[in-house]
């Protein structure tokens, strides 16, 4: 392999930084001028578009390709989202692909350690244990898989094996969102996108952190800040981090506070009569818990509403959100104003929760209440951490309970539709749903005679082995499991790898063509540039290859109606290309547009449709439903509202068409604050929170190998309040010992570090693999999204040892 | 080695401005990339901090520039990390 002129890629990686700084600059002053779009200019290099490989934001990039390799990454300035500018990751996005350990041959594990074997060998192996019991077979994949990833696992699992055992780890990042919006406005993804941030009045941040997690998205608020717009931005948080420094009001709430505090801004709009009478008549039901409680809950009256609403006046929310009674009135009075639009952003604080489902609802609920919904800059968005969990598994369905378009497994009416556009036989879909993440893991890891009814799981494109909560539980049980088989596509060792018994290298990121689809339902293509190394190959071969490897050893569910091969592709002669072979994967058939056009058919049921592929091939992404208008291909920036959604009826402004009433109407709801299932106590007095870094991209498999970013971000740590730090005696580096009910973890502590944590509360980030925080956690889950709460558990403290001398 | 990548703003009198791209360009460590108005993209390679930071200074000091902005830095690859 030849070498990487590294030095000829670090100066174009700086002159492209300094490139986009220069731009912003620009146009910060009095007259600002068109755009510039010209890229740097590298001596037999050329430019390609792609979105970033890393968060749900979806930046553009251009990657300069020279001999095979990646030379430099600049921020795409015709891309509407980030119009040039990349974050920390994103300048350093080419270094991924360059690690020193890159994952380059199958490799078998026999007697311990993990040897090199035959792709061919690899496939029949997988096939081999699929035919045996394909209904202990489970797929786990990913909020990173290309939406022909997802869709192609997602085909092969629930109309080839008839099995719904597939989930993705996004299960443990936005699944509440998604129960959220689906019980709210009966159908998944936020109706708006990022044109919010540059109209609202006020920003309401629920519990995330975007000035390191989402930073291209906050600086466009503080980009307009420094334009001297007024934006007032909140910050609702368990602990100040470096978007505390930008916000007007910090409002530290104690964790499960949210619901109390969403809870009284809606008394107040009821008990002041602030709220928008005419909105909530015309655009709302009210709804609230059934007993049991479901995910869809029971209609209730406004009188019902409004007594329930009781329990949560500013003084009685005071105690349950620790905000303070002036708080808790300033943002009733804030959405009590309707000339003000408000734009309420959340990410992890929400969504992973044990009551996720109610805080995504009860946020809904006072924008639609308080009439702050439908208008640029006016209504709730929620935020997603990964590049496609959007695209691949809210859109392709990769879940357990899911069908492609947002359909589901246990409706008769959605599995038939399915199974008419894959053309498989009726009752071919299982009418059950599968296990969910946390029970996937768990059943996975106990003995098949205790009820493990999982033996066999195949992961791509994820790290289950650091990312799972209650590792101990959910994972590292495996080991001593000697008939469960671990499967790992992937790109570079991992924790996952480790317990792995067949480990598949993967293509990554431009090494191989994709389609994502990011936070704000902006559907992005891009082709391969730099060939994979070694014999990695991409994970959609690896599924189609196992497919066809099975349809060789007869197993039925792997032939469609018409007796053809479930992923059949023909070329201009109507000849099959036999695209299970590697030769052919990059041949005659372009394989991403034959499965993403597939897919597309899915999308147009609910009125979710995706742009061709053909189009999308020139765009910087488009917002769905993309129509056809006049011979144009029009995106929605809003939908449900009139003007903006193809598919409003004329004179109704705002119409929900999927509402779970079936009267074009949302849905009001009251969820009561309920306690998290493992609070401080005398034994484990301390809240654990855990989170991510800016620098470092979730597990960090591939930032830890970016020597910038490693640089910048070496070792995991705990932050500790100044208080907790002076009372034990510790301080900045001294190695502390931190113990849940579940383990433990010994790593130095930074008191009042980047995040400054109050008395009582801990943080540690969960992407360095030498310290993995998910030893600590619980695997605790909404009762409806199934999305552990990595926030919230019961911890304690103690000193270990000073830190070395330096 | 070390790499930065610098905006560096010059002045509004055009002949100073001129002045100053060409002294920025014939000093060795200077690669220019382009020019946006008064905005100048430049990579700065040094041998170690030290150096590098002299050379910041020694930019701020040249008659007609305003300002120099830093938008990236890269440390020595030779102290490269090995993740295994």
């Amino acid at each position: 392999m030849p070498e990487l002129n590294r030095r000829e890629f670090v100066r174009s990686s700086a002159l492209a930084a300094a490139l986009a700084l220069a731009q912003r600059q620009e146009a910060e002053g009095a007259d600002v001028p068109p755009p510039r779009t010209e890229l740097p200019v590298i001596s037999g290099a050329k430019w390609h578009k792609a979105p970033c490989r890393f968060c749900g934001t979806g930046c553009h990039v251009q990657v300069a390709v020279k001999d095979k390799k990646v030379v430099a990454v600049a921020g795409d300035r015709q891309a509407d989202v980030n119009k040039g500018m990349l974050c920390v990751k994103g300048y350093h996005v080419g270094q991924i692909l360059y690690g020193k350990d890159r994952l380059t041959t199958p490799l078998l594990r026999k007697k311990g350690e993990l040897v090199p074997i035959k792709w061919e060998e690899a496939i029949d192996l997988i096939a081999q244990r699929i035919l045996k019991a394909p209904a202990r077979f489970a797929f786990y994949g990913s909020g990173q898989w290309t939406v022909t990833e997802g869709y192609a696992v997602n085909k092969f699992m629930k109309a080839g094996l008839s099995n719904n055992n597939v989930e993705p780890n996004a299960r443990l990042c936005m699944a509440s969102a998604v129960t959220g919006y689906v019980s709210t406005f009966g159908v998944d993804e936020p109706y708006n996108c990022y044109d919010d941030l540059d109209h609202a009045d006020v920003v309401i941040l629920w519990g995330n952190n975007p000035a390191e997690m989402h930073p291209v998205l906050f600086s466009r608020l503080i980009d307009r800040r420094m334009r001297k717009e007024k934006v007032t931005l909140i910050d609702l948080c368990t602990r100040r981090t470096r978007t505390s420094e930008q916000a007007d009001h910090v409002m530290v709430m104690q964790p499960q506070g949210d619901l109390a505090i969403a809870n009284c801004i809606a008394y107040q709009l009821v008990h002041d009569g602030a709220y928008d009478k005419a909105f909530v008549e015309k655009h709302c039901n009210f709804r609230g818990d059934a007993k049991p409680r479901t995910l869809l809950g029971k209609p209730i009256t406004f009188e019902e509403y409004k007594k329930a609403l009781a329990d949560y006046t500013p003084e009685k929310a005071s105690k349950l959100s620790g905000l303070s009674v002036k708080e808790l009135k300033l943002l009733g009075e804030l959405f009590a104003d309707r000339k003000k639009k408000i734009l309420s952003l959340w990410c992890m604080g929400m969504n992973q929760h044990t009551q996720g489902t109610a805080i995504n609802n009860l946020v809904h609920a006072v924008h639609l209440l308080s009439g702050h919904f439908g208008k640029p800059g006016d209504g709730p968005q929620s935020l997603t951490g990964q590049p496609s969990a959007c695209g691949t598994v809210r859109e392709t369905g990769t879940l357990c309970h899911a069908l492609p378009g947002d359909l589901k497994v246990e409706d008769p009416e959605h599995r038939k539709k399915a199974e008419e556009l894959w053309n498989v036989p009726a009752g071919r879909i299982n009418d059950k749903i599968g296990h969910h993440t946390v029970l996937m893991w768990e059943k996975f890891c106990t003995p098949t005679d205790k009820g493990g009814d999982l033996d066999t799981v195949w992961v791509q494109v994820t790290n289950p082995g650091q990312s799972l909560p209650n590792l101990n539980k959910l994972f590292r049980a495996k080991k001593d499991l000697a008939d469960k088989f671990l499967i790992v596509s992937d790109v570079y060792p991992t924790a996952t790898t480790e317990l792995a018994d067949l480990v598949l290298p993967s293509s990554l990121w431009v090494e191989k063509r994709g389609v994502y689809g990011n936070s704000e339902r902006r559907t992005q293509q891009w082709f391969e540039m730099v060939p994979p190394p070694g014999e990695a190959r991409d994970d959609c071969w690896q599924t189609i290859a196992v497919a066809h490897r099975l349809l060789e050893l007869k197993h039925p569910g792997m032939k469609d109606k018409d007796g053809h091969f479930l992923f059949r592709m023909t070329d201009d002669r109507k000849q099959e290309v036999e695209v299970w072979k590697w030769e052919n994967y990059y041949g005659k058939v372009n394989v991403d547009e034959r499965l993403y056009e597939e897919y597309r058919q899915f999308t147009k049921i609910k009125h979710k449709d995706v742009a061709p592929y053909s189009v999308l091939v020139n765009e910087r992404g488009l917002r769905w439903p993309v129509v056809e208008d006049d011979g144009k291909w029009k995106e929605t920036r809003y939908r449900f509202v009139e003007g903006h959604d193809p598919f409003v009826k004329k004179g109704t402004g705002l119409q929900f068409y999927h509402s779970v009433t079936k009267d074009d109407k949302a849905l009001i709801w009251f969820r009561p604050w309920i306690a998290p299932p493992e609070m401080p106590d005398r034994d484990y007095p301390l809240w654990l929170d855990t989170g991510r870094v800016l620098e470092h991209w979730h597990t960090g498999t591939m930032t830890m190998r970016v020597p910038q970013l490693r640089r910048a971000m070496p070792r995991a740590y705990v932050e500790v309040s100044r208080d907790d730090a002076s009372e034990l005696g510790v301080r900045t580096g001294d190695l502390v010992k931190v113990q849940t009910r579940r383990g433990e973890l010994t790593l130095p502590a930074w008191v009042d570090g980047r995040g400054k944590c109050p008395k009582g509360h801990l943080f540690i980030p969960f992407f360095d693999e030498s310290l993995l925080c998910n030893l600590l956690t619980l695997e605790a889950h909404c009762p409806f999204s199934k999305q552990p709460d990595y926030k919230k558990c019961a911890a304690r403290l103690s000193k270990v040892s000073p830190r070395r001398k330096e | 080695m070390n790499v930065s990548g610098l905006v560096v703003t010059l002045c509004g009198d055009p002949d100073r401005a001129e002045r100053a791209a060409a002294a920025v360009a014939a000093a060795g460590p200077f690669t220019l990339g382009p020019r946006l108005g008064s905005r100048l993209t430049v990579a700065l390679e040094a041998a170690d901090d030290r150096a590098g930071a002299e050379w910041f200074d020694w930019l701020g000091r040249v008659d007609g520039v305003v300002k120099a902005d830093v938008a990236f830095v890269h440390f020595d690859p030779g102290e490269e990390v090995d993740h295994a």
